[in-house]
């Protein structure tokens, strides 16, 4: 019998009261060290359920604020700022897996129409500017997930050492409300999150007749919940590390991840606003039934749409399928890159 | 319910020069094995260059409505009337200095391409672009791939867009015609919006928005009360007025544009909505 189709996802209902809450984790990391929230501040400590609606995260480098006139002599140290791929993470809930392994902070969901994971140019340009450390980003779950009394969720991270010096501090809250005695229960679903995130290259090196490629395996993006889960979109991020944002002399670089640039110029010495490694970095897919997701390779703008970052495709992918994607790069980009992607759902009850 | 077919995005890109019209390779623009599919959304990109990347140096290399496009599924339906300046094709945030230009017209309701229809895109560079040299435009369609066995659906709401471009430095009123926003076609449209844009007559900057607009719905009816600020109708977050009805055929948006004698700018307009289409067998 020929399958129909509709398109559409069904959110569910739930109880229209409810107090809400915030369960609010922070855990400082030095450069490359690994460690654990407190399992108890992410716990629900209540005799109610609790919804929860999504997770917001912060990460402050700690670096300090450096003012830099123009014409001021010396050079900038530690020029690196925070960013979105600083701090990975591994969730999960009792024994359900809410990422596939270590995800980086900046692929949880949507981004919402800004360069959230990016520190933003302060002061002006022409004759002083200051830096900080400090980025953030919101993770909106597609369901409610339903945290029962007495249980937490665990939260592993690890700092990447893409910024040297002192700890960052990395603050988790995950947002919702307590469910009402009585409430209608909806069916119980997790969020799933499973990442192909390499580690920053060089990319200047690469050219057309010896390009950069870079490939995932079927431990990546891949579904290994033990039961199908619905897809919601792909996030993409490609990230410049230690971008010349600036030519003028002394001026500091930037770890940067912006497709449309969040100020406007106009002076000779700019050559930076749209991030060009969105443009180089390429993008094919295919998926484990053999489908040539993305057969022609794409540019990375091109395939999650710049304000979002995501391609949204909702789909189902059955138990232990994957995705197998490919980073091509066939021109010279200035310094380190780091395109990563990945792929945003939930599991349970897929109805 | 369950939700429809694997995720695909197909891609391809052409070179092309000021005054010239080409069309993408549809090969490239449809799945390998012949199943239909679902496109949820068009993306393109042009770039000055041939394959490059936008230009890293100062200045701003958009193309705005300079690049106007044309689809057509299975060359006897249109989603565009004739073609339409890019930017036209769908609300979108206005951006600020952008490096090659990224449009994404998103279908308010998944476009159902069946296998033996594929849709066709032309792009036209127009003449007034200020370099002889080439540019490379990229197109992607996203959208989901079905089963080669899925039964067709017996309607399909197919997108369509009108537009009206200026083509000249607006210099005091200028009014669009009556066959620039209406429906060319022998069905209804259900028009969601009118989008608006201006730029400079080469496309070298965005256009000034003191430039004061009157619309009028078919029937005659206003739509603005009197001229209004060209950003009071068409904010710069969504560069939309929204606006619900339905279009008969040969019924016609009117619009009257009035800017300082000393202002040189090029407004573009245009309607977004859809129509059910039947794609017979």
């Amino acid at each position: 019998m020929p399958a129909t189709y509709r398109v559409g996802v069904r959110r569910s209902a739930g109880s229209p009261a409810g107090v809400p809450v915030s369960l609010v984790a922070q855990l400082p990391l030095n450069p490359d060290e690994s460690g654990a929230m407190p399992l108890d501040t992410l716990r629900n400590s209540t005799d109610l359920p609790m919804e929860i609606h999504g997770m917001r995260w912060t990460i402050d480098a700690q670096i300090p604020e450096y003012r830099l006139t123009v014409g001021e002599t010396g050079s900038v140290t530690n020029a690196s700022l925070a960013i979105g791929s600083l701090i990975e993470a591994s969730l999960s809930v009792g024994e359900t897996q809410l990422t596939a392994q270590q995800v980086p902070l900046y692929l949880f969901g949507r981004s919402d129409a800004e360069d959230i994971a990016q520190v933003p140019v302060g002061g002006k340009v022409t004759s002083e500017t200051s830096r900080g450390s400090y980025c953030s980003g919101i993770w909106r779950f597609d369901y409610p997930m339903r945290l029962m009394p007495g249980e937490a969720i665990s939260a592993q991270l690890q700092h990447k050492g893409l910024v040297q010096g002192g700890p960052a501090v990395t603050t988790l809250a995950f947002v919702g409300r307590a469910i009402g005695r009585g409430s209608r229960m909806a069916p119980r679903r997790f969020p799933y999150v499973a990442p192909f995130a390499p580690p920053a290259i060089d990319a200047s090196t690469a050219s057309s007749t010896a390009p950069i490629i870079i490939t995932s395996t079927e431990r990546d993006l891949v579904n290994k919940s033990g039961k199908s889960i619905v897809v919601h979109r792909f996030v993409g991020r490609c990230a410049t590390l230690n971008f010349p944002f600036f030519t003028i002399t002394n001026f500091p670089n930037f770890n940067i991840d912006w497709v449309f640039p969040p100020q406007q110029f106009q002076t000779s010495t700019n050559n930076a606003f749209t991030d060009p490694a969105q443009s180089l970095v390429l993008l094919s897919m295919r998926s484990s039934d053999g489908i040539a997701t993305i057969s022609n390779p794409t540019a990375f703008r091109q395939v999650f749409e710049p304000n979002s970052r995501s391609w949204e495709c909702t789909h189902i992918l059955p138990p232990d399928s994957y995705y197998i994607a490919q980073f091509t790069i066939n021109s010279g980009l200035t310094g380190y890159i780091q395109p990563a992607m990945a792929m945003i759902g939930y599991q349970g009850e897929l109805r | 319910m369950k939700p429809a077919g694997a995720p695909i995005l197909l891609s391809d890109s052409l070179t092309i020069t000021r005054g010239r019209q080409k069309r993408f390779n549809v090969s490239n623009l449809r799945p390998r094995t012949r199943v239909p599919f679902l496109i949820d959304s068009v993306r393109i990109q042009a770039v000055a260059g041939e394959g490059g990347a936008p230009a890293g140096a100062g200045g701003d290399l958009s193309f705005r409505g300079l690049i106007a496009l044309s689809f057509n599924l299975g060359e006897r339906v249109p989603l565009t009337n004739g073609f339409v300046p890019q930017w036209l094709l769908s609300p979108a945030r206005q951006a600020t200095v952008e490096f090659g230009g990224f449009v994404h017209w998103v279908f308010s309701r998944p476009l159902y391409v069946p296998s033996t229809m594929p849709l066709f895109a032309d792009v036209i560079l127009n003449a007034n672009y200020a370099s002889a040299a080439s540019i490379t435009v990229n197109i992607a369609y996203a959208g989901r791939i079905l089963d080669r066995d899925t039964k067709a659906p017996v309607t399909v709401d197919v997108p369509f867009v009108s537009g009206w471009d200026s083509t000249s430095n607006l210099v005091g009123q200028q009014n669009p015609g009556n066959n620039d926003l209406w429906n060319p076609l022998q069905t209804p449209v259900c028009v969601q919006g009118l989008v608006g844009r201006i730029q400079a007559l080469n496309g070298s900057a965005d256009g000034d928005d003191t430039t004061t607009v009157q619309l009028w719905s078919p029937g005659g009816t206003e739509i603005t009360r009197g001229p209004v600020q060209w950003r009071d109708a068409f904010p710069r977050l969504t560069t939309m007025l929204p606006w619900s009805g339905v279009l008969q055929p040969g019924d016609y948006f009117q619009a009257r544009l009035q800017t300082a004698l000393s202002a040189a700018y090029r407004p573009m307009l245009s309607y977004v909505g859809y129509r059910p289409v039947v794609l017979g067998g």
